[in-house]
């Protein structure tokens, strides 16, 4: 469960500071997939790296599974990054001289896990995002659906039980966008994981259960359903398999 | 990280950046080579210079100085007194000076003095003369003339050791022992010089102060005698390249004449210094503490080595200096690649601290990576300086034709502690040179990292 209070950011801007979250009040529960919509500038950025433990608040809490964030310490916080968090980018983030097994072994090998080990873990992650056979591939011998697979293992690889995804699907066609969506929930449902997904895609944030939007740093809407509705596939096992 | 996974980064880092990598490692690899050569040129000229000193060195022999020695020390207090205050002076200091000018000799019963010590084998007075050239008596055409001589040594056994041909000088006979050198030099086999004469040329210098003449052209027309004696001997070595051994008979006739002195050499002077073997199985530390005792000074061959290991010393460090100056560029080199490399990686490090990497982590990272460049260079450096110094050692054998000065001297000489010591030494200095990119690259935010383009 992730308890946000009084979450407030200030940056210095030259001569002024400028509010990028003014005390804003969240409650995500565990297991819970939540939007977080807005234009540029809005705030959501901000707020996903005080949640994945990136930055720290200028005030306000963020407890997450009753551990205060804006309490601990650079050390700390790396460790919470290694082993609550799973992130995935925009832009995959990939190390491109690493083949995806060993992308997807990086927070194992951070943390120090032996190399037999973590490997096993890692055909085990890319098994679950359906790329076991991409194992030995690199990155640029992947399609962009395919790499943002690999990084969404390489979240899952240090046990989270909270996925950050920033614009995930910014970069993917429709249908690849749909599948990586699909398999949030899945992985969401199988995993007791709660979602974060930072999109201003409105489609994407209908297919989650919760939307917040965010504008000037403050919350302006908590929605239980999505506003503007399509026809919405309840994320069904049958996950669609992009090209 | 585990231990083999840091190895595994630095490795996938040089695999990425192979030239840079390879540049850089070159530039320490430069500053290896010329610290170990010229360390190891150092330490050849050290190696020669002890094992000389050593194969006439015998640890059961101390020099025995006069006391008042000491008082030299107070020359080198009068060169740097600069700035010091006019004094009195007082009778004891008037005392000292007394002392100094005339006290340099050690006396009959000092020697009995420390004849008596327990554990004092013998003791020999020893006085060295100045002769300004010999003559070999009925020499061949192409051996006549003077030959340089470097000391004339007064009765003193234990300095020469083992004789080639022949026999000690008798004590009160004109005989000479010669150094191996002359024989040599004179194409005489040594058994064939006994028996033949040579004419030592003195120069008196009577009351003239020796290390102070004055700059006075006069001063240098001194009136010389011829001494003629007999070749008796000659030494296996001689620690003193050209040295001529006289015995005390025809050694107190060319003093007495050198310094225009009749009572030199007598009972209250009779040697500069003297030569003290200590019995097998005494303690020789005891035995020098009661030869102090007499306010007698006692050096051992082990001060002597000191001296030199202290005189090379310095060398050594003159001579690493030129390659710790190419180290300090090449450290340069190193920060640069490594700020490259971290530029170019921001976005990498900014992924490994969003999943989880500590700054600590990091930072050790690249000083490991720096420190990694450095040992490549070192070894490369220090076994690229090995061959290079045992070919020239060859080159130097060849071309320098050998001479018996310079038997056993290897030109370059690498003891194992450089060798061991150099790769080190530049893994050390990589470290160091890593250590403001490692912090740097320690402190990136992660989220600007991220976004890093």
């Amino acid at each position: 469960m992730i308890e946000i209070q009084g979450l407030t950011k200030l940056y210095p801007m030259g001569e002024e500071t400028v509010r990028a979250l003014d005390g804003i009040d969240i409650r995500i529960e565990r297991g819970e997939r939540v939007a977080i919509l807005g234009p540029s500038g809005s705030g959501k950025s901000t707020l996903m790296h005080l949640v994945g433990g990136l930055d720290t608040p200028s005030a306000g809490s963020i407890k997450v599974d009753g551990e205060e964030l804006a309490a601990l310490s650079p050390r700390e916080l790396a460790r919470y990054r290694n082993e609550k968090v799973g992130f995935v980018f925009q832009s995959f983030h990939l190390q491109g001289h690493l083949s995806a097994a060993e992308n997807v072994a990086l927070p194992l090998k951070i943390r120090g896990v032996p190399r037999r080990e973590r490997e096993a873990a890692a055909t085990e992650r890319l098994a679950e995002v359906e790329l076991a056979d991409r194992a030995r591939h690199r990155p640029n011998e992947l399609s962009g659906g395919q790499r943002q697979r690999v990084s969404i293992a390489r979240a899952l690889a240090g046990g989270p039980t909270v996925l950050i995804a920033d614009e995930p699907t910014g970069n993917l066609d429709e249908r690849s966008g749909q599948a990586i969506i699909d398999l949030f929930l899945r992985l969401s449902r199988e995993r007791e994981l709660t979602v974060i997904v930072v999109t201003h895609d409105p489609e994407v944030a209908a297919r989650l259960d919760r939307s917040i939007r965010l504008r000037d740093g403050k919350v302006v809407l908590e929605d239980e359903a999505a506003p503007t509705a399509p026809a919405e596939t309840p994320a069904g096992p049958a996950a669609a398999e992009e090209a | 990280m585990r231990a083999a996974d840091y190895v595994d980064e630095i490795l996938g880092s040089f695999r990425k950046q192979r030239l840079r990598t390879a540049l850089t490692s070159i530039g320490i690899g430069i500053s290896a080579l010329t610290i170990t050569l010229m360390v190891g040129l150092g330490q050849g000229l050290q190696t020669y210079i002890e094992t000389q000193f050593l194969a006439f060195a015998d640890e059961r022999v101390l020099m025995i100085f006069p006391g008042a020695i000491r008082g030299g020390s107070q020359m080198m207090d009068r060169l740097a007194g600069i700035g010091r205050p006019a004094e009195r002076l007082d009778e004891e200091a008037e005392q000292q000076l007394e002392v100094r000018r005339g006290g340099m000799w050690i006396s009959e019963t000092q020697v009995a003095d420390l004849k008596a010590l327990p554990g004092v084998e013998s003791v020999a007075p020893m006085t060295w003369l100045e002769v300004d050239g010999i003559e070999l008596v009925d020499a061949p055409p192409d051996r006549a003339g003077k030959w340089q001589v470097d000391m004339a040594v007064l009765d003193n056994s234990p300095l020469v050791g083992e004789l080639s041909a022949g026999r000690m000088p008798a004590t009160d006979a004109s005989e000479v022992l010669l150094a191996p050198q002359y024989a040599l030099a004179w194409g005489i086999p040594a058994d064939e010089l006994l028996g033949r004469s040579i004419t030592m040329h003195v120069p008196k210098l009577g009351k003239v102060n020796r290390r102070f003449l004055f700059r006075d052209p006069t001063a240098f027309k001194l009136e010389r005698k011829p001494f003629t004696a007999t070749i008796v001997g000659l030494a296996e070595k001689s620690p003193i390249s050209r040295a001529v051994y006289l015995p005390l008979g025809v050694g107190r006739e060319v003093a007495r004449f050198q310094s225009d002195n009749p009572a030199i050499l007598s009972d209250e002077k009779i040697g500069f210094q003297a030569h003290l073997r200590i019995r097998e199985g005494h303690d020789i530390d005891e035995v020098r503490v009661e030869i102090e005792k007499l306010d007698l000074v006692a050096r051992s061959v082990g001060d002597g080595l000191d001296e030199i290991q202290k005189v090379f010393l310095a060398v050594d460090l003159v001579l690493a200096s030129f390659g710790l100056l190419a180290l300090v560029v090449a450290t340069l080199g190193i920060i640069n690649t490594l700020l490259m490399a971290i530029t170019e990686r921001t976005r990498e490090i900014g992924v490994m601290k969003a999943l989880g990497m500590t700054q600590e982590s990091i930072r050790m990272m690249f000083a490991l990576e720096a420190a990694a460049i450095g040992l490549v260079g070192g070894i490369a450096g220090t076994l690229l300086s090995l061959g290079l110094g045992l070919i020239l050692n060859v080159l130097a054998k060849t071309y320098i034709p050998a001479t018996q000065a310079l038997e056993g001297y290897e030109v370059f000489y690498f003891p194992w502690w450089l060798l061991l010591g150099a790769p080190l030494f530049s893994s050390l200095i990589g470290g160091v040179a890593g250590i403001y990119p490692a912090n740097r690259a320690a402190r990136l935010d992660p989220i600007r990292a991220l976004h890093h383009d």
